[in-house]
């Protein structure tokens, strides 16, 4: 069997807007309207450069049931470009673009193949016309898939001459962080006669298996703050019935948590030079632009000064002004302590001492409980807070935010009867 | 801590004022009012705390500042510990003013905040030294009351917890309140609203998009189809318009071609040839009038040619003429100048003469000119004169120095003849040598030492003398004291006596006399023992005497000797003083006498000091003078020396003078001055020399110019005239010359002139004989008659011509119109068969049918276009949908953010409001109880209780039956009572805590609004049962107050403030 390369993509998002921006900046908006565009253009790009003979689409290459048209245009542009260069492409879909999405009438060059919802036959792959691999792939008819749809890739024994593809969109090995969708197991997945699984659906890239090859290539583009790091797709070289997997980073805008301890920091001067010089590095390792999200944290000389009113606000646009352009700073949040022992402060007989106690007691003090509880109601109850925070139970919500919320307000409660506040 | 004493140096209008004897409890101390009363509360606030802060903006009257001698004070104080301390609070660079605290008993200072440990003047203030205006104050502000008990509850001065929940309220209020629209989480979620509106409206166009594709794909079609028909239709417009637009040169082509058939054909006639005759008439009729007018022209030159004739030998002299006509002004400048040179001269020679006559009789030009006066002489003679200034100079130098040094040594023989006169006068005798007067120095000091060892000698012997009598005085007072009898001896006998008496008396009892007698043996046998131990201690002391005695004669015996010895050594001493006297003649009787031989000695000694520096004086001047002869002497060699030197270079000189011819005796500068005058001489002889050569010159210039001019007139054959009429003969020549020269000019233009015109009539009359001959060839050529002929066929010629032009235009306006070949076949063809009526027709067909198609066409279009913009919109409201996600999602954050914000100080409100209702339930209330207790007792049980279950803002009084009574309906007497027994339960809130040390109490008059006098015994009641634990000052000016203050303490004590600052201590009532 002549050996060859593909492109496994998946969870393209085409179109899909970046959660969880804090700021209206042109510049990033710029960038980040187009980042998904720009990194399904990399793969375009990679895919000609270092003429493979097919790309895979696993899934969810747009974002929403009604995916916009301009993805829609953008996505067949590029199909049209590797058709030109000779590349086959091939796409199941996924619970975001199953098959009762609405699509636009577009035409698709000879060399794009889309599974169809539901059972299907295999799609052969050929090399100078001779055929070398064949694809077996499953496509969502509704959203919700959740039975193993491992039964629809049945691979019949006179394509086992052929280097075998499996495309699956869902979740193998039950990630917690993504709807739980076509579920399996990697074992399950072995069990099929399979030389490479290019699964869709999990947002971050990993490799399940060496052999048979079962990876989830990621989104190209990190679309928030929860997919930070490096997103690209792999780039694998196929001999025999083995495979290597090489992952190239397709990403324009990187998503990075900068975690900052302030203690032994004494001045904002200081903090401005010591938060600009860490950015600055990993804007140099990363070569790409970058939104930021800093969290302050620690003990320190400094948290009086945090306290004051807009004072993150302007830290954080002094500090932007002071980055280079392609550096976002995206949120600077304040989890520092006040300057002192909490501990102690607990255990003293004062009025500082009766509030802290009474705050570690709001669990298990039902009165408290619900008094706070129900205060906090005001807003978590409120429709369009509950639409925006997706928020589906307040109460369950709002005992999930409490370890946290207590711990912000006896700082806060801790500051103000300090007089620092 | 308890006052025991406190001392007020000076504060305010109170000095040197002295409380002793402080009670550990009530202090009641009256005063009048201005006694001074407020000013010993806020002495014992300064104490503690210091004065008040110095304020420019403010009275410094609050700080007490006496107006003369110390500020400040001390007080004694004791301790929880029973330990005695002592503040000491003294004006001082610190606006505090300085403070010191010593535990008494110890060196130990304490640090006054130690001492105080924690408590603040605020708290002090507050609770436990307060008026009655801090009293009313107190109760004008609710909240300020709260905070002041949270604040003395809790340990803390501040009032933290009532602004830091105003604090949190305040930060989750400006983030967001129900109703709100200004607050950033309301503004963030109605912008939320609007967005996800707008949202909507964009979202799901796809399916519309596709809709609207199918249309656009229709109206495509549409108009290609009309867009085809337009096509043929169009075709068959331009066929009809091409007739309309060609018709008009068609008609006019074919008459044209008509007309030229109809003209006569002459094809002997050349065009060609013909075409050069108009050319050739003009040229043969422009040259005949061209000859025709320089003929006159050139026989009107001839004629002035005859007239015009030239005197040729004038011209030929015309160099020599203008050239004496140039000299001619100078020759008759020299000719006026000559005399006055001639003048110059002869004055010029008169001063030369003058000159040499000044110099001497042996003086001529020719010495003048011969002597060498350039630089390098001068130079010379100017070195010869400096030599000489230098040598008189040195010589002048040499005579002045040799007379200041005469009169130097005069004065300096002068001044040690005087000296040594002075010395005379005072020394007649040389005063003793140093070597005499150190020996009788040193003799001196020995008999110094001599006295000094008498003098000790003489009082060791006194001592030893008082010494001996001493110790035999001893001696015998030991001998006097015999021994004592013993008491033991007494005892034994009189217990035997008594035992005799006693055993007579109770004979007749024996048991009793057998006890008794037991008894008295007992006593006896006692008695014999102390007896004994008498007896053992004065042989001891025997014993001792005797060894003392023994020891006293030893000492005496040994002091005797020493006393001799001593004795000894003073004679010897003695002798050896007066043997000193002796040598030197000295009557030494007593140390005195020394004295003075002492003070002779030093007298000496300053006499021999000054004799030896007037001799080192006269020493040094004769020295001098010494010196000063030898530079004497010196001085008169060298001016001899200079002299010498001088003549030499006299000599030298006239040996030079010589050498350059010139005249001895003379001094450089009279030389250097013969040098100028000779020079001036010179000068005049080179002037006369000069002038005698212009002369001459001159001379010679004006024979040459009449030689010149007699020269021409001889070669023009003319007359000579005379000299003086030469000048004017010069310039009649030079006129005529002039006018002869001008003549020829004219000559010569005239015979040019008629040069050319003779030439150009040739030229002219060869070229007219050629044009004629050109014009009959032509006519030959044409087959012509003659010219009438020809300009008959050249008519015919050119009417043709004409007619083909307006042909080949016709004919080029068709071409325009088609393309050539075929289609202009066909187009002339189809012309051909047609006619104007049915081309019009044909046209306006054709328009017509164009119009209706290309209406449709455009109206297709129109539709594909707006179908096209629709697609378009869709794709920008795809970027704009994009955008708006985008603007979503960060709205999101926003909302995510804030909540927690709204969250976090919602949170810390409903903590910090619980801490304070936990802290009203569970301690606060104890305080709140205390001080209702003790108000029940103040109202005689007429309040039941006080009620603070919601806070102070709600404090209620209990009436009982009668209900309950809120805060704001009470009478100021009763809120004054309340804050009093507030503050006596919150003193004894704050001391139970056991770290803190209570300070003293001190009340000014609070009891002025306790109404009624059971009120007032029961306030007092209040106020002595609280002293019992605690130290209480008292002050009032009420003698009522007072009154009902110590009969409900009997054991308080009493003092009188006097307005004079001094202080009485009153009786309290249990004492009186």
């Amino acid at each position: 069997m002549p050996n060859f390369q593909f492109i496994h993509a998946a969870d393209l998002h085409l179109g899909a807007p970046f959660v969880g921006l804090h700021q209206n900046n042109p510049r990033v908006a710029q960038i980040a309207d187009e980042a998904t565009y720009a990194a399904f253009d990399k793969i375009i790009q990679l895919a000609i450069a270092r003429k493979v003979l097919f790309v895979l689409f696993a899934g969810d290459i747009y974002d929403a049931e009604y995916p916009n048209l301009k993805a829609q245009l953008r996505f067949r542009d590029g199909v049209r470009q590797l058709d030109k260069a000779g590349i086959a492409s091939c796409v199941i879909r996924g619970n975001h673009d199953h098959g009762g999405s609405v699509r636009a009438k577009l035409d698709f060059p000879d060399s794009y193949f889309e599974f169809a919802p539901g059972a299907n036959s295999p799609h052969f792959i050929y090399q100078n016309e001779i055929p070398v691999a064949v694809i077996y792939g499953y496509s969502y008819p509704q959203r919700a898939v959740t039975e193993n749809i491992l039964r629809y890739y049945n691979v019949r024994s006179e394509d086992q001459k052929y280097f075998r593809i499996g495309m699956l969109h869902g979740n193998v090995g039950g990630d917690a962080e993504h709807d739980n969708y076509a579920p399996c197991s990697v074992a399950q997945l072995k069990e099929v006669a399979i030389d490479y699984w290019a699964l869709g659906h999990v947002h971050q890239a990993k490799v399940l298996s060496d052999a048979p090859a079962i990876a989830y290539p990621g989104t190209p583009q990190g679309l928030s703050p929860r997919e930070n790091g490096t997103h690209g797709c792999y780039l694998v070289t196929a001999q025999d019935h083995r495979c290597t997997i090489e992952f190239v980073a397709t990403d324009s805008l990187r998503w990075i948590d900068v975690e900052y301890d302030i203690s032994g920091i004494e001045s904002e001067e200081e903090l401005f030079r010591e938060l600009g010089d860490l950015l600055s590095e990993q804007y140099a390792k990363t070569k790409r632009a970058l939104i930021v999200r800093i969290a302050l944290t620690g003990r320190g000389k400094l948290h009086s000064s945090l306290q004051k009113s807009g004072a993150l606000i302007d830290i954080q646009d002094y500090l932007q002004q002071q980055m280079t352009e392609d550096i976002f700073i995206n949120r600077l949040q304040d989890l520092t302590q006040p300057d002192f022992d909490l501990k102690k402060k607990r255990a003293e007989n004062s009025i500082l001492g009766d509030y802290l106690r009474l705050s570690q007691s709001i669990n298990s003090d039902e009165e408290l409980l619900r008094k706070v509880l129900l205060a906090l109601a005001e807003v978590a109850d409120h429709t369009d807070v509950k639409s925006a925070l997706e928020i589906h139970q307040s109460n369950e919500w709002l005992l999930q935010q409490l370890p946290q919320l207590i711990e912000q307000a006896e700082a806060r409660g801790a500051d103000l009867l300090m007089g620092e506040g | 801590m308890k006052f025991e004493k406190i001392h007020i140096a000076g504060f305010g209008a109170l000095q040197n004022l002295e409380l002793d004897g402080i009670s550990p409890g009530l202090n009641i101390i009256e005063g009048a009012n201005e006694a001074g009363k407020t000013t010993m509360l806020e002495f014992v606030r300064a104490l503690f705390f210091g004065f008040a802060q110095r304020d420019k903006n403010t009275d410094d009257a609050r700080r007490y500042e006496p107006k003369s001698g110390e500020h400040g004070g001390w007080a004694i104080l004791q301790n929880s510990h029973n330990e005695q301390l002592r503040i000491d609070r003294i004006g001082g660079k610190s606006s505090s003013g300085e403070c010191k605290v010593q535990l008494l008993g110890t060196d130990r200072d304490i640090n006054i905040d130690v001492l105080l440990n924690g408590a603040d003047r605020l708290l002090y203030e507050q609770i436990f030294a307060f008026s009655l205006d801090e009293l009313s104050d107190f109760s004008q502000s609710d909240q300020r009351v709260q905070n002041r008990i949270y604040a003395a509850s809790s340990g803390r001065s501040s009032d933290s917890l009532f602004n830091a929940l105003k604090r949190s309220e305040d930060d989750a209020k400006e983030i967001y309140t129900k109703r709100g629209r200004n607050q950033s989480l309301n503004k963030a979620l109605a912008a939320y609203r609007d967005l996800q509106i707008q949202i909507r409206e964009l979202s799901g166009q796809v399916e519309d998009y596709n809709t609207d594709h199918d249309q656009l794909l229709e109206h495509q079609q549409n108009v290609e189809t009309v867009r085809e028909k337009l096509a043929v239709i169009k075709k068959q417009l331009d066929t009809a318009k091409l007739h309309v637009d060609v018709w008009e040169p068609w008609v006019q082509l074919v008459a044209l071609r008509n007309e030229l058939e109809q003209l006569p054909a002459q094809t002997e006639f050349d065009e060609t040839e013909a075409s050069a005759m108009p050319d050739l008439k003009v040229k043969s009729e422009q040259l005949q009038s061209a000859i025709e007018e320089k003929q006159p022209r050139l026989k009107r030159v001839e004629e002035e040619l005859e007239n015009c004739a030239v005197n040729t030998s004038i011209l030929q002299s015309a160099a020599q003429i203008k050239a004496l006509k140039e000299q001619l002004g100078t020759y008759e400048s020299t000719l006026r100048a000559l005399p006055l040179d001639e003048q110059k001269l002869e004055s010029t020679q008169e001063q030369v003469k003058v000159l040499l006559e000044q110099l001497g009789p042996r003086w001529n030009e020719e010495r003048a000119e011969k002597i060498d006066t350039s630089r390098e002489p001068r130079l010379q003679i100017q070195q010869w004169e400096n030599e000489f200034g230098n040598q008189e100079k040195n010589l002048h130098d040499a005579v002045q120095k040799e007379s200041a040094t005469a009169q130097q040594v005069a004065q300096q023989e002068l001044s040690l003849q005087r000296l040594q006169d002075e010395i005379q006068k005072e020394f007649p005798a040389a005063p003793p040598e140093q070597e005499v007067l150190k020996e009788r120095a040193e003799a001196l000091r020995e008999t110094e030492l001599l006295f000094r060892k008498i003098e000790k000698c003489q009082l060791r012997g006194e001592f030893l003398r008082k010494e001996i009598a001493a110790i035999q005085n001893q001696r015998e007072e030991n001998e006097i004291h015999s021994f004592s009898p013993s008491i033991s001896a007494w005892a034994i006998f009189a217990s035997l006596v008594l035992a005799l008496l006693t055993g007579g008396i109770l004979w007749h009892q024996p048991l009793l006399a057998i006890l008794v007698a037991g008894v008295f043996v007992i006593i006896t046998i006692a008695l014999f023992v102390v007896s004994r131990n008498q007896i053992s201690a004065q042989t001891q002391r025997e014993e001792i005497k005797n060894q003392r005695h023994h020891q006293s004669v030893n000492t005496i015996t040994d002091l005797q000797n020493q006393l001799q010895s001593c004795d000894g050594e003073a004679d010897a001493t003695s002798a050896q003083l007066q043997s000193i006297a002796h040598k030197y003649a000295w009557n030494l009787q007593s140390q005195k006498d020394q004295q003075q031989y002492f003070e002779e000695l030093l007298q000496d000694r300053e006499k021999r000091l000054r004799y030896e520096n007037f001799q080192d004086d006269a020493k040094r001047r004769s020295g001098d003078l010494a010196a000063i002869r030898e530079i004497q002497k010196t001085q008169n060699e060298k001016r001899e020396s200079h002299k010498s030197t001088f003549a030499e270079q006299q000599n030298e000189w006239n040996d030079w003078l010589k050498t350059h011819h010139l005249p001895e005796t003379t001094s450089p500068r009279q030389t250097l001055e013969l040098f100028d005058f000779l020079e001036k001489v010179r000068v005049l002889l080179r002037n006369r020399n000069q002038q005698q050569l212009e002369i001459a010159a001159k001379q010679k210039q004006g024979a040459d110019f009449e030689y010149a001019g007699n020269e021409l007139w001889r070669k023009l054959d003319l007359e000579i005239p005379e000299k003086i009429e030469f000048p004017n003969a010069i310039r009649a020549l030079s006129d005529d010359l002039e006018s002869q020269q001008n003549a020829a000019i004219r000559r010569k233009n005239l015979l040019d002139n008629k040069q050319q015109l003779q030439d150009e009539l040739e030229t002219q009359n060869s070229r007219l004989q050629e044009t004629t001959m050109q014009i009959e060839s032509i006519l030959s050529k044409c087959d012509c008659v003659d010219q009438n002929d020809f300009d008959n066929k050249v008519k015919i010629a050119k009417e043709r011509n004409e007619l083909q032009q307006k042909c080949q235009a016709q004919e080029r306006i068709l071409a325009s119109h088609s393309a050539p070949g075929d289609a202009r076949v066909k187009l002339e063809n189809d012309l051909q068969q047609l006619d104007a009526q049915s081309v019009k027709d044909q046209f306006g067909t054709a328009q017509a049918a164009y119009a209706e198609i290309d209406a449709a066409r455009s109206y297709a279009e129109r539709l594909q276009g707006e179908w096209n913009n629709k697609i378009k919109q869709r794709e920008e409201n795809e970027d704009k949908l994009t955008a708006l996600l985008r603007q979503l999602e960060i709205h999101k954050s926003t909302i995510a953010d804030l909540t927690q914000q709204w969250m976090t100080a919602r949170l810390t409100n409903v903590l910090l409001d619980s801490t304070r209702e936990r802290f009203e339930q569970e301690r606060q209330p104890a305080v709140i109880k205390r001080a209702g207790e003790l108000m029940s007792g103040v109202t005689l049980g007429r309040y039941k209780s006080v009620l603070a279950s919601r806070g102070l803002n709600a404090v209620e009084l209990d009436e009982g039956e009668r209900g309950r009574k809120p805060l704001s309906r009470w009478s100021r007497g009763t809120k004054e009572q309340f804050y009093l027994a507030l503050r006596l339960a919150f003193i004894e809130d704050y001391c139970s805590q056991a770290h803190l040390e209570p300070l003293p109490v001190v009340m000014d008059d609070v009891l002025v609004h306790s109404d009624g006098y059971h009120r007032l015994a029961s306030a007092s009641e209040m106020i002595a049962e609280f002293a019992e634990r605690y130290q209480v000052l008292y002050f009032t000016c009420r003698p009522g107050d007072a009154e009902a203050l110590s009969q409900a303490a009997p054991t308080a004590r009493r003092f009188q403030l006097e307005r004079d600052s001094s202080i009485k201590v009153l009786l309290s009532m249990k004492m009186s």
